[in-house]
């Protein structure tokens, strides 16, 4: 792999609800290097988007906070920095992509002007007339065409994939080292978002800025991603090459996970489901938090937190958190 | 510069025409266009009906039981309506607007004090307040602005905080801080524009509660001095002649009509000037 732009090591985050502290993202590692896609998977609630919160600092205030743990960013670990240094950071070093293009823009600024906005924080005092050919090229980067006349078009004159693009435009403008993208194809047809993918592979190929990809497609993590993990219950339970993972899932969740995504080639009346629910994260667990709803669950499972132990697919990275691996191989 | 000039050729024409003869020209020129002096009594001409009604064309809208001219005084009277509106109106609606977001955007005690302050400004009369403060100071054209946002700005507070708390939560204020966005900035590029709106239209409906304001003050002696045509005061002056001479009441009081419905026609346009989605392409 190469250099680690992004280290993420131990990161605990809680949340502080009136029924206690909640830990929604508990004891989480991974690294991202340059030209690296890394995808995060997991259900709603298992801790993904709060991961990318915590990488960006803006968890939900006052009752969200990191508790322990590092991310280092090209070395320097942003926990604990001051808000006027993470906010350098935002936008220059970490561009972000939200999920729901029609709401992540400025209603009653055009487009040109939120793009120039974006590409003045890195060049202060420029005249406008220069960021606005800027604008113009970084949307072409885009792939936004006509875009001489849509740097005039306000928002609600653009249609969805229009608008994510543009979100995106924002967020390479800063020529960020990293991309945190939370779910950007959720709220595009099927089509779009094939196209919004390829625009992602094309500027990463392009610029060598590496990319988190936050989804529960994992349709869209085989195509797209190098790695990835998957969280569940605020924990990763496996990580690995998306050959190895998907290869050779070892952890019974991601099996489950893979198991319940429809494919062409098998025929089924039903598709799978995986019992229960995802645990509330309030409740006070021994164990494996999967345990309830594991097929494989041992008397263990119950009793103590599984260990990080190598996958059975024999990569290098792949590691799964489960005391039953040996059962798939 | 393009849109100023959309702008201008969607111009409410109607609006800006009668506020131009009712406020703006008579608060500018009223010394030019009048044509008596508005302190003059004119002794034999007392309670003159208007023109068509009996009158003659030296009184066009009558005089008052003083024989004073009525239109001279509804001219005059149009530079304190602007005067006491224009100050008032905008210097409440920054304190308001100003306090309003600090409230919905920073949450906890800060804004829990402000509301309350807010809740406090609405529960005391402000009738009350004119008094205390005329007492000590004597009545005033100050006193009369400072009441007037006293009145209203927590109008515009309690708004502005209301839609401040939308905005807040909104997924284009946490892009805007996820690219590195200050409070400042976000505030002032993100969620102030988007009530900009709001507060035009709130504040020329605000129009006629300050116009009636400032005439129960004067009314009661608190608010700006007896011989001055305020119009409120030009109201009060005919309500006990209202059966036998309508036209002292009716005349100002129609000048308080067009003035307020016109504002807000043109609050109306300038919302779907500033806001895109109603602009027209």
């Amino acid at each position: 792999m190469a250099e680690p732009v992004l280290q993420v090591k131990n990161l605990r985050t809680m949340l502080d609800l009136p029924g206690g502290p909640v830990p929604v993202v508990d004891d989480v590692s991974f690294d991202v290097g340059v030209g690296e896609t890394l995808g995060i998977v997991g259900e709603s609630g298992s801790g993904k988007s709060m991961t990318a919160l915590s990488i960006m600092q803006v968890l939900p205030k006052p009752i969200g906070r990191i508790d322990s743990g590092h991310i280092l960013l090209e070395g320097i670990d942003l926990v604990g920095i001051s808000e006027q240094k993470i906010r350098q950071i935002r936008g220059r070093e970490i561009g972000m992509i939200l999920q729901d293009p029609h709401t992540s823009l400025n209603p009653v600024f055009n487009v040109g002007n939120q793009v120039t906005e974006a590409l003045q924080i890195d060049n202060p005092g420029t005249p406008h007339k220069t960021l606005l050919a800027r604008a113009v090229d970084t949307l072409k980067k885009v792939n936004v065409a006509d875009a001489e006349r849509r740097i005039h078009a306000y928002p609600h004159q653009l249609s969805g994939g229009m608008k994510q693009r543009v979100v995106g435009a924002i967020a390479i403008a800063g020529a960020p080292k990293i991309i945190i993208a939370d779910e950007p194809t959720t709220a595009l047809d099927v089509t779009i978002q094939l196209q919004y993918l390829q625009l992602l592979r094309e500027i990463q190929d392009e610029t060598g800025t590496a990319i988190i990809f936050i989804t529960h497609d994992l349709g869209i993590v085989a195509n797209l991603c190098h790695r990835l993990v998957v969280m569940y219950a605020g924990k990763i339970v496996e990580s690995g090459t998306v050959a190895d993972v998907f290869g050779a899932p070892s952890h019974p969740y991601t099996e489950a996970l893979l198991k319940s995504v429809p494919s062409v080639d098998r025929k089924l009346d039903r598709l799978y489901a995986i019992d229960g629910q995802p645990p509330a994260l309030v409740t006070n667990r021994a164990g494996c938090s999967f345990a309830p709803r594991c097929p494989y669950v041992l008397d263990i499972c119950r009793i103590q937190e599984p260990l990080e132990s190598r996958g059975p697919s024999g990569g290098a990275s792949h590691c799964a958190s489960c005391w039953n691996i040996e059962r798939t191989t | 510069m393009a849109r100023k000039l959309k702008f201008l050729e969607h111009l409410p024409f109607l609006p800006i025409a009668v506020l131009m003869i009712v406020l703006i020209v008579p608060a500018f020129f009223a010394d030019m266009i009048a044509p008596h002096d508005p302190y003059k009594a004119y002794l034999r001409n007392r309670m003159e009906p208007p023109l068509f009604f009996g009158g003659t064309t030296e009184f066009i809208l009558g005089t008052d039981r003083l024989g004073r001219d009525i239109l001279s005084r509804i001219m005059h009277g149009a530079r304190y309506a602007l005067i006491i509106s224009l100050a008032g109106i905008v210097l409440g609606a920054i304190v308001g607007t100003l306090l309003g977001l600090i409230a919905g955007y920073m949450r906890g005690h800060i804004e829990a004090l402000i509301m309350r302050v807010v809740d406090i400004t609405f529960a005391l009369p402000s009738i009350l307040l004119a008094l205390a403060l005329a007492s000590v100071s004597g009545p005033s054209f100050e006193l009369v602005i400072f009441v007037v946002i006293f009145v209203i700005w927590g109008f515009f507070a309690r708004q502005v905080r209301a839609e401040t708390l939308i905005l807040r939560e909104l997924d284009f204020v946490a892009r805007a801080r996820v690219a590195g966005a200050s409070d400042f900035r976000i505030l002032y590029r993100y969620i102030l524009p988007n009530i900009v709106n709001t507060i035009v239209v709130l504040a020329t409906l605000q129009i006629g509660v300050v116009i009636v304001l400032e005439a129960t003050l004067s009314f009661l002696g608190i608010g700006i001095p007896r011989p001055v045509p305020a119009w409120g005061l030009l109201v009060a002056d005919g309500r006990q002649l209202i059966v036998s001479s309508w036209w002292i009441s009716f005349f100002p009081g129609m000048a308080i009509l067009l003035t307020v419905l016109s504002v807000n026609m043109l609050g109306d346009s300038m919302r779907d000037w500033l806001d895109p989605k109603l602009r027209r392409v």
